[in-house]
């Protein structure tokens, strides 16, 4: 898996249609589901689902992290070798510390530490691409609640096929099913996996991260402040932006911890958990 | 290039023009050079196959461009040229120093003027209709455009082939076909030097153009790269039709021209071919392929619900302008079968005349044909093909994914599953920045399907492993040593593409976002537009922001209120007093603890405070002490004097100005915390 040479093409080409993003992705040994969602997570680049399915790689960008010893930056989005090499240049210059971490699962994280904050809007201004302070806390703050996702989701009529399989709150498990038996999210098979919601009497499609919260109870997310941790069990990530708000707080995806099945978003400040947690209906 | 490389664009300068005299108006042939560059290689061509046809028409255009009435382009493009090389630099010197080194940065090659010049002399043997390809011809034009007055080629002409090499140089080694693919070639081995010329006017634009019209015509598909002799078979078919739209001078070429000139119609078209993306040409040569109604398949994502189907007459219409329901099923045994490809630039499954060996595809079959289609499929492809059902077939119809035919099997009752032969020469894999254009370190790899054995296998001429039947996958990275145009050669068949290697400061960075997730603000929140993100085209309105990446974009009443800060503190002290930047920015709490003995246990707990700044510093009060920290790194403090509460103010002056901490400071903290402690006796003086 080429995350690198990924974002690499995306940055190039700009934007796209489905097809050529799941050959790209085929061709740097990279799922191109899972691939969108890490360059979405990661603020790298848009997908857009409705209709013809499309992509753009995102403005560059340098998105300050919250909590670091030193002001500190990620660099998101369009990340072609030009702005690199421009950008390892002027941290030279400006003498700051251009850290380039790999990543599993996702493309090498770029960051940028300086002694001083107004050194790094030097840098953006050199570079031409923009500063983003407090990102995470932005994208937490301007994001919908549970409730309004799931109320603005389209409704949609009863199915007339059976599902396939049915969220088990309790478990927290998909189980096969042949029928409906009552609210709760309910897949279906069709070309794509198709989610639908029926709470109340009423029919909608939803999101499955969307459909999964609406269900669960709110001790699905484990917050440890001394380390600044959030654990979040397998199978339940948040909805797409969620996750993008709490990979910025660090720059890096969720890893998994094994051990007892969670994953787990490092250095979110202790605001985001609560803005985040209190819209998710998740008490931490 | 320096003789021209002052020269500032395609502007004329009236202070050139001479009132006085007869002839045509004098435009310098650096301004000529760097006209015809533009006009022939530039952006737009990217990937496509460029000629440099500087006919009559393309000279009198150009010469508009640059100024010139239509009467006056041809003789002052003429003039320009003889005079740079009689004039200004005698045999044509300058012309062959230019055409020895590349040009650095965007500046065109010297020599493109002069090479469109040896095109016009080219192109004044077809006005004359005068066929072949015949030296004594050719300078017969050439020589009085040169005002030489002999019969043969000038005695330096041989030269010019250096030039067409290097515009192929430039073409594909430079600029990696960024301005277009080179196309010349010496149509023949004796004069070369008269090949090459000729071989950018055998076509007209409108001819070239009309080429789409054959290839719909002969069913091809993007991608095919048929044999010569089947294709120039087709070709004469297709010249020979009432209703072909070529020039007469093409058809004549095409049914009555030798072998060189065959050749090169055949180089040309095969060219075109690779370049085409299956688009119809221009609306008259699209007329033909009306007739053809065309099935879209769409799949959607979840969250849509309409069927996952269209029928439409046109190509790719959009899917919202077409009803939801399934408007036609074929009829009749040849119908009852549709295959669909995955269309890259559509980005869909869309219907294909006849299915592909070796590439993934889709088969709607009517129930009738299940049984056939199901013994076909056991016998023809891949076994990873399934029937699957699912909501939005139509009723009576079946669904076969996954379908990847691996050899041609005889008697195929349906034609659109009928191959063409039992071999495929294709490209997989790769980065592909365009279509035949790959990222350079990711090239593609080539895969041959076929029963057969296909000998030899050639990369820019150099031999690869041979296929010995059933499927050889030959990754090419490994044998591709620099960026710029490949040609395979499998047996007959012949595909080519371009690597190139990444932008190196010319791409422009993205400012604005294309895609985003549209949230409107309302009742001091935001709520989704949209279920997911889509395609902007303007900026977002008044109520309205865009998420993109980290970024959040929108005017800026709208844009998010900044979440409060929390800060967690250890329990157990008595109190704690957060400072922010600004003076008048202080938060305190005192705690009171009813029994001391607790105290341990109460340590092991966490306060969180919720601030409305943002927090600098944290002192924590103690019995006896008071310990500071910082909670943000290094941020110095403004040196404006505060306004606000001026309570407020003082508190905060006051737990700057304090000395007696317990630092739990960094040095460069230390030193910040200085800064601080200076602002504060400022403020206080200033009070």
């Amino acid at each position: 898996m080429n995350y690198d040479a990924l974002l690499l093409y995306v940055s190039e080409v700009g934007e796209g249609n489905w097809t050529q993003f799941k050959r790209a992705s085929a061709a740097v040994q990279c799922d191109a589901a899972i691939a969108a969602r890490v360059l979405s997570a990661l603020g790298h680049a848009e997908f857009a689902w409705d209709g013809e399915a499309r992509w753009a790689v995102c403005p560059p960008a340098l998105s300050a992290l919250p909590r670091q010893p030193q002001p500190a930056v990620i660099l998101c989005g369009q990340r072609p070798p030009a702005l690199l090499e421009d950008m390892r240049a002027a941290a030279a210059r400006l003498e700051l510390g251009l850290t380039e971490h790999p990543q599993a699962g996702g493309p090498s994280v770029i960051q940028i530490s300086a002694a001083r904050a107004d050194m790094l809007e030097q840098l953006a201004d050199d570079l031409r691409v923009r500063l983003i302070p407090h990102a995470a806390e932005y994208l937490a703050s301007s994001l919908p609640s549970l409730d309004t996702l799931v109320a603005t989701s389209p409704a949609c009529a009863r199915p007339v096929v059976p599902p396939i399989a049915a969220f088990d709150p309790a478990t927290r498990q998909w189980l096969e099913v042949s029928q409906i038996s009552g609210d709760g999210l309910y897949e279906y098979e069709n070309f794509y996996p198709d989610y639908r919601l029926l709470l109340g009497g009423q029919w909608r499609l939803v999101g499955k991260e969307i459909g999964i919260y609406s269900l669960l109870d709110p001790s699905a997310w484990t917050y440890i402040p001394e380390r600044q941790d959030l654990r979040i069990g397998a199978r339940l990530l948040p909805p797409p932006l969620y996750q993008r708000a709490l990979v910025l707080c660090s720059g890096y995806l969720a890893t998994f911890d094994g051990a007892d099945r969670h994953w787990v978003y490092r250095d979110v400040p202790p605001a985001i958990v609560g803005a985040l947690g209190r819209k998710l209906k998740q008490s931490v | 290039m320096g003789s021209h490389s002052s020269q500032p664009s395609f502007v004329l300068d009236p202070s050139n023009r001479h009132p006085n005299s007869s002839g045509p108006r004098p435009v310098s042939y650096a301004t000529w050079n760097q006209a015809l560059a533009a006009h022939f290689f530039n952006a737009a061509k990217a990937g496509q196959p460029v000629y440099l046809q500087a006919d009559a028409e393309a000279i009198q255009l150009i010469g508009q461009q640059i100024g010139l009435s239509p009467d006056e382009a041809e003789p002052s493009f003429i003039q320009a040229v003889a005079r740079h090389i009689f004039v200004t630099t005698p045999q044509a010197q300058n012309i062959m120093i230019s055409a020895k080194y590349m040009p650095s940065g965007g500046e065109p090659p010297g020599f493109i003027a002069f090479l469109a010049f040896c095109v016009l002399a080219a192109s004044r043997m077809e006005r004359d209709e005068e066929l072949g390809v015949s030296a004594a011809n050719y300078y017969r034009r050439l020589n009085p455009m040169l005002r030489l007055d002999r019969d043969g080629a000038p005695r330096w002409f041989a030269d010019t082939v250096i030039a067409w090499q290097r515009l192929e140089e430039w073409l594909h080694a430079v600029h990696e076909g960024r301005y277009g693919i080179a196309t010349a070639q010496p149509l023949n081995p004796v004069h070369p030097y008269v090949g090459y010329p000729q071989s950018q006017c055998l076509l007209r634009a409108s001819d070239r153009s009309s080429l789409l019209d054959f290839f719909c015509w002969a069913r091809l598909q993007p991608g095919d790269m048929p044999p010569h002799d089947w294709l120039f078979a087709m070709l004469c078919d297709w010249a020979n039709l009432p209703r072909c739209p070529l020039s007469s001078g093409a058809r004549r070429r095409i049914l009555e021209g030798g072998s060189a000139v065959t050749d090169a119609l055949l180089a040309i078209i095969t060219l075109e071919l690779q370049a085409w993306d299956g688009t119809d040409g221009d609306e008259n040569t699209a007329a033909a392929r009306r007739e053809r109604p065309l099935l879209h398949l769409t799949f959607h994502s979840a969250v849509q619900q309409v069927s996952w189907y269209e029928y439409a007459n046109e190509a790719l219409v959009p899917l919202s302008s077409i009803p939801e329901q399934f408007a036609h099923v074929p009829a009749g045994p040849n119908d009852a079968v549709a295959v669909f490809g995955d269309h890259v630039d559509a980005g869909q499954w869309t219907l294909v005349p006849r299915a592909a060996l070796g590439a993934m595809q889709v088969v709607l079959a009517h129930e009738s044909q299940g049984p056939a289609i199901r013994a076909f499929l056991d016998r023809a492809a891949r076994p990873s093909w399934r029937e699957q059902t699912f909501r939005g077939i139509p009723p009576g119809w079946l669904c076969f994914r996954g379908v990847e035919l691996l050899r041609a099997v005889p008697n195929v009752a349906w034609d659109c599953l009928r191959l063409q032969d039992n071999v495929a020469v294709r490209l997989q894999g790769g980065l592909a920045l365009e279509r035949n254009v790959y990222l350079a370190g990711f090239e593609p790899s080539l895969v041959i399907d076929g029963p057969d054995p296909v000998a030899p296998i050639l990369l820019d001429g150099q031999p690869l492993p041979d296929h010995g039947g059933g499927q050889t996958v030959i990754p090419l990275a490994p044998h591709i040593q620099q960026s710029g145009y490949h040609t395979i050669t499998a047996g007959t068949r012949t595909r080519s593409f371009i690597t190139r290697s990444p932008h190196r400061g010319a791409l422009p960075l993205l400012t604005v976002p294309q895609v985003a997730y549209p949230l409107r603000r309302a009742d001091g929140g935001y709520f989704p537009c949209v279920t997911s993100p889509i395609a902007v085209a303007t900026p977002p309105a008044t109520g309205t922001i865009y998420v993109a990446g980290a970024a959040i974009y929108g005017h800026q009443e709208d844009l998010p209120d900044l979440l409060p800060h929390t800060v967690l503190v250890q329990d157990g002290f008595k109190g704690y007093v957060i400072l922010g930047r600004r003076g008048g920015e202080i938060f305190a709490h005192r705690r009171t603890f009813a029994v001391r003995k607790d105290l341990r246990a109460v340590r092991e707990r966490l306060l969180s405070f919720d601030v409305p700044f943002e927090p600098q510093w944290l002192i924590k009060i103690g019995r006896n002490k008071s310990y500071l920290s910082a909670l943000q790194p290094y941020v110095q403090p403004p040196t404006a004097v505060p306004s606000g509460d001026r309570d407020q103010i003082a508190a905060w002056v006051r737990a700057v100005c304090r000395k007696s901490y317990i630092r739990r400071l960094s040095d460069e903290q230390s030193s910040v915390w200085q800064t601080y402690a200076t602002a504060g006796d400022r403020f206080k003086a200033v009070r």
